[in-house]
């Protein structure tokens, strides 16, 4: 196992991949911006270096820097976390020449599944099942519209590169098929300096489902379950669950071993995550790979039992998967709440700045990642993640209740968070009977907001502004 | 004359000192300024980036001393060389003239001097880590007063 490792990341991710460290007795090399001086990964870590300014272009996304830090400081592998460098298919190739283990998948499978046509194509050819549409990139507008048109309206543009909905479009109708094609491409082109896009049908009622893989060097290859993403708001991912409320088992069961199937076929190494939409007659289409750790990687944790962070570490050192498929078995219910410091009142406007009191929940049963404290501040400069709530119940609707309740112990004051939001998503029926969506939050999104605001003001929220669980 | 005697003053922390030397009289008074500022103890940097907080300078100094002190930060991390004829504290050095290298993977970084000057002071050992804004050196810019 490795000695040493650096962290090519920053807050709730980094601290996370310090305590699984801290667990296996592997020394921590932190980074951090400017901005991040005061930042918990710091304190954290056995060892900290300022690695630039706070722009991430000039610090977490400075891979020279990282990589002579890395020698500097004698480490042997680097985690990349999620986000900034994860996959990035030339970080991870130049960590492995300058004699580094890149704790992910090969730079390779990285490159393949980054560039989405090119994975969908090598999913089809695995055998799993793909949305209906364009094979390749389209350049071209009149070839894009032929190929809506064979598809069927609707249909979702969407940038070859991208992700997390950037350079992403819904066409309603044919009407609005040209307009709309090339904001995608242009979009595409200033998020990933790559204006190809695709074509492909799009789902009225789709629920987002991921399986989570973990791949060895020995050709070892299990699947840990499912994870429920659909309560999104834009692409991002707001509260996520495991098992779905949806699956059958005989449908969970097909869509691990598809899962597998196609790991087995791209020669994928360490954890990643493939993602389906999943219609209402049970059929799931690939969507695309995650070839890092999620951010709801918890959810499977708390629901298998094991270490995600610690089987990346084992993985990249080369040890064979102790954990035989059948030793996976689900227990019980995980969800969890991504909570942002946002204004969800201001059309959930980021809401940076310092934290006056920070009073996270516990008690059985609940898990809270994050890298925030009272006194911290949070940075314009970074995503406005503040923390992760983690439920586990031996059941959905106790795992919810758990979860409800810890999001009531919850106090945040100095910044405005999303806790309220979440509260009420976790007490909405249509949420609480499992019958949903990805179309939930746009579905309920006016009246959620309303009910936030019709909320009696509390002192917190009127001195500042703050917003505590509603009471 | 006149300097060494202000520096004097500041050193003892005296704000005002009156000398008579036969018919000649000179009163001298501290420049006041606010220490916790640091753009007022180091107004101009030129080439050598503000960024420390960790160099001593007397709280009271003269602002026309001040101004001449210079910073070398460091803009690269890795491994800190001074290399085969290692600078001192009190050497002259002229601008461009290379006080030490940072390596890194792939690269290999050459500290130059940003000003003609002495180096007053030197704030890193050979084969230590350089991490992004630690002072190096600090260098007193040379004038021609």
């Amino acid at each position: 196992m490795f000695k040493k490792i650096l962290i090519a990341n920053r807050g709730e991710v980094a601290v996370r991949v310090i305590r699984t460290c801290r667990r296996m007795g592997i020394i921590t090399v932190a980074v951090f911006s400017e901005a991040d001086r005061e930042a918990l990964h710091v304190k954290m870590a056995d060892e900290a270096y300022c690695i630039g300014p706070a722009r991430s272009d000039l610090s977490y996304l400075n891979i020279p820097n990282l990589l002579s830090l890395a020698q500097a400081t004698h480490c042997e592998a680097i985690h990349p976390g999620y986000g900034f460098l994860s996959e990035n298919r030339d970080f991870a190739e130049i960590t492995a020449k300058c004699g580094f283990v890149f704790i992910g998948p090969t730079p390779h499978a990285i490159g393949r599944m980054g560039q989405k046509s090119v994975a969908r194509d090598l999913m089809q050819r695995s055998g799993v099942p793909v949305m209906p549409g364009s094979v390749g990139s389209l350049e071209d507008v009149a070839e894009g519209f032929r190929l809506a048109r064979e598809v069927g309206f609707p249909v979702l543009v969407k940038a070859s590169s991208g992700g997390g909905g950037k350079g992403m479009r819904l066409v309603e109708k044919e009407s609005d098929f040209e307009s709309l094609f090339n904001m995608a491409r242009s979009e595409a082109h200033s998020a990933f300096g790559d204006g190809r896009v695709y074509v492909e049908k799009f789902l009225q009622y789709p629920r987002h489902i991921e399986i989570q893989v973990l791949a060895d060097t020995h050709g070892n290859v299990i699947a840990l379950g499912e994870r429920e993403c659909s309560i999104q708001r834009r692409y991002q991912k707001l509260i996520e669950e495991a098992p779905s409320p949806v699956l059958t088992e005989a449908l969970r069961r097909k869509m691990m071993e598809t899962t597998i199937r196609a790991v087995h076929a791209i020669e994928y190494q360490n954890a990643g995550t493939v993602e389906f939409l999943l219609d209402q007659d049970g059929h799931f289409f690939f969507m695309e790979m995650n070839t890092r750790l999620q951010v709801e990687h918890p959810v499977t944790e708390m629901v298998y039992g094991y270490d995600l962070v610690e089987q990346q570490f084992r993985i990249a050192a080369g040890e064979e998967l102790t954990i035989k498929q059948e030793d996976v078995i689900a227990r019980g219910w995980a969800v969890e709440c991504r909570i942002n410091a946002e204004d969800v009142r201001n059309s959930f406007a980021p809401s940076p700045g310092k934290i006056l009191e920070y009073l996270p929940p516990g008690g059985p049963w609940v898990r809270v990642d994050s890298a925030v404290f009272t006194g911290y501040t949070v940075s314009p400069n970074y995503d406005s993640m503040v923390a992760k709530v983690i439920a586990w119940g031996p059941d959905r609707n106790s795992a919810l209740d758990r979860m409800d309740a810890a999001l009531h112990e919850f106090k945040i004051r100095g910044i405005s968070t999303t806790i309220p939001f979440h509260r009420l998503v976790i007490r909405h029926p249509d949420f609480r009977s499992g019958n949903f969506s990805t179309n939930f939050v746009p579905q309920h999104l006016d009246a959620l907001i309303e009910a936030i605001r019709s909320e009696p003001a509390t002192e917190e929220s009127t001195e500042l502004p703050a917003m505590t669980a509603a009471g | 004359m006149i300097k060494k005697l202000y520096d004097a003053m500041v050193a003892n922390h005296f704000q005002n000192l009156e000398i008579s030397l036969g018919q000649v009289s000179c009163r001298l008074v501290a420049f006041p300024h606010d220490p916790t500022d640091p753009s007022a103890v180091l107004p101009e940097m030129g080439a050598a980036e503000v960024g420390s907080d960790d160099l001593e300078v007397p709280q009271d100094s003269e602002k026309s001393l001040a101004d001449k002190l210079v910073k070398v930060i460091a803009e690269r991390v890795g491994v800190f060389y001074s290399g085969s004829n290692p600078v001192s504290a009190g050497q002259s050095v002229l601008l461009g003239n290379v006080l030490g290298t940072i390596r890194g993977i792939s690269f290999e970084y050459h500290i130059n001097a940003p000003v003609d000057g002495r180096v007053v002071s030197i704030h890193i050992n050979e084969g230590e880590i350089v991490e992004y804004g630690r002072m190096l050196f600090c260098l007193e810019r040379e004038t021609n007063e």
